[in-house]
């Protein structure tokens, strides 16, 4: 608001609006702002209330009280639920969505305390991932009820905690693809998850009935392809050992799928579905000729070949959101690019940053690269415009 | 707005029903079938869902060893004189031709061994130091059901013969 302030008083004073603009100005703002924010700030403290509430429930159940019973500690729990419940269908008919979600997620997480009182009562060895399983598939009804989008994040936040876990345990089906097993496999594992993320984004994103699930998985999309950027680039620049081709296998079986279905059922325009489509397909062939590149008298190619990566991966997601008009996104897109480049000094000259001569030098690239930032992002932004737009 | 109402009940009553279902499969599983006592060996980690628990590895002298991975197998359980309980390896649809105490299933590992599903028990955080010591100490067992199908399930932990509450009010 300081801000706002500071700059309508600057153009007061240099004649580009009136006085009474200004005050109408800050009168629409001020109006907006008491509007929006508080709901929010009821909401995060709404949400943090309830999950302080029920970690307390879980903590109480942790303790085992030894001199209760079982079945009367079990009967207590399920009363408790029943009340919850009761609320939430009294609450059913209210216009409150923030008061009906907060009672929805104090439910579903008691759900999830009584999954670990039950396997308490009867000692039974179950891991997380599968207490994770039963509460993700009795959970579907109430969290398609609820209004807001929280405790979908949640819901889906447990489900792929559920997959990494379930994938990295002993009882993981990756074991038949890759001589690693637990969490050395953790690498291909999330490449996988990227991908199966974006077929859900565009499979949920497709149906009416399950948009706002879709528009979640698409955050996810966003990590995992931030994700996928770091880690090829990691893995050509740095690591010593390539992954697997075998346990690509369900990372190349996902990208496909996604490229069938992004041109067979999403509405993106011709445009959106190019630049997908170069990143999905470069980042499955990426590790094709990893053996041959990162051996021998090739294995200088590989760090270049790690930061071209990344640099054209956030290139193309500069450019979806220039399509999509997201200023912000574009701004990191294009800070990350520009991270990358300077990485890439480090990395050529790496010896010289010992020396004072390197400091100085590596100095001034860092304030010629800030510079430049600033300098030539809006016309970098400008361009693109016009070549994509 | 009535269709909401009911579609609303309907969400809810759905977890607590399944819930509900879950606790008494567990709850029958834990009463019923054949009951065998087996010695056990082991430590005190914590689950920071259902509190303290004590791993262990079942305390069974296996005739022809159990090391091959991660394949379910059934074995044939006698309780011998002294407390200890030794078993075999044998085909489910053979059981009737042995005399066992009691066949439960599990599964070979060459990392665990046997393992039968039933490698935690959780207790009360004030009791834990005590109970890992005297399961260290050997001085535990377990008191287990096998239903019809052969999966075990723990009725109690026994401390030199008795309930391990009882033990802990000595």
């Amino acid at each position: 608001m300081k801000k706002l302030n500071r700059s309508l008083t600057r153009w007061v004073n240099a004649n580009l609006i009136s006085t009474d603009q200004m005050q109408n100005i800050l009168k629409f703002e001020n109006g907006k702002k008491s509007e929006g924010r508080p709901k929010w700030i009821l909401y995060g403290f709404l949400s943090l209330g309830i999950c302080v509430i029920c970690i307390g429930i879980i903590s109480l159940i942790a303790a085992n009280w030894a001199d209760i019973p079982g079945i009367i500690k079990l009967a207590f729990d399920f009363i408790i639920l029943a009340g919850v419940a009761f609320v939430i269908y009294r609450f059913g008919d209210s216009e409150n969505a923030y008061i009906f979600d907060g009672l929805s997620l104090l439910f579903a997480l008691l759900c999830f305390g009584t999954i670990g009182l039950i396997s308490q009562v009867y000692h039974t060895g179950g891991e997380l991932w599968q207490a994770l399983a039963v509460w993700l598939v009795i959970t579907i009804p109430p969290t398609h009820i609820t209004r807001k989008k929280l405790l979908p994040h949640i819901w889906i936040l447990a489900f792929l905690l559920a997959q990494v876990l379930w994938l990295t345990s002993d009882v993981s089906p990756w074991e038949y693809l890759s001589s690693s097993s637990g969490v050395k496999n953790i690498f291909d594992i999330l490449f996988a998850l990227s991908f199966l993320c974006l077929i859900l984004n565009i499979v949920f994103e497709h149906f009416k009935t399950t948009r706002r699930y879709g528009e979640i998985f698409k955050l996810w999309v966003l990590l995992g392809s931030m994700y996928v950027a770091v880690a090829v680039d990691l893995y050509y620049s740095i690591l010593s050992g390539g992954p697997q081709m075998e346990s690509m296998i369900p990372m190349y079986a996902f990208a496909i799928v996604s490229l069938i279905l992004l041109h067979a059922i999403t509405k993106y325009s011709v445009k959106h579905k190019i630049i997908i489509s170069i990143i999905i397909i470069l980042t499955a062939v990426i590790f094709l000729p990893y053996e041959k590149l990162h051996s021998g008298y090739y294995y200088l190619a590989g760090d270049l070949i790690g930061a071209s990566f990344s640099i054209i991966i956030f290139l193309l997601f500069s450019m979806l959101f220039i399509l999509d008009d997201r200023q912000k996104l574009f701004n990191l897109a294009t800070l990350l690019i520009g991270l990358r480049f300077l990485i890439i000094y480090f990395q050529v000259f790496g010896s010289l940053v010992s020396t004072g001569f390197g400091l100085i030098v590596s100095g001034l690239l860092i304030i010629g690269t800030a510079f430049l930032w600033f300098k030539k992002r809006g016309k970098f932004e400008n361009w693109l415009k016009g070549k994509i737009k | 707005m009535k269709n909401n109402k009911f579609r609303i009940l309907v969400s809810l009553l759905i977890p607590i029903l399944c819930l509900f279902l879950l606790a008494v499969y567990k709850h029958i599983k834990a009463n019923t079938g054949s009951t065998i006592i087996l010695p056990i060996t082991g430590y005190d980690p914590r689950d920071l869902l259902s509190g303290h628990y004590l791993a262990y590895r079942l305390d069974i002298t296996i005739a022809d060893g159990c090391t091959e991975n991660d394949s379910d197998v059934y074995l044939c359980l006698e309780q011998n004189e002294d407390g200890s309980v030794s078993g075999r390896q044998i085909a489910r649809a053979e059981a009737a031709d042995y005399e066992c105490d009691v066949v439960m299933k599990g599964r070979c590992s060459s990392f665990n061994g046997f393992t039968g599903g039933i490698e935690r028990f959780y207790i009360p955080e004030q009791h834990a130091a005590y109970l890992d010591d005297a399961v260290r100490k050997g001085k535990c067992s377990l008191l287990v059901k096998v239903d019809k199908f052969c999966n075990p399930a723990i009725k109690d932990m026994l401390i030199d013969g008795k309930s391990w509450k009882e033990y802990i009010k000595k």
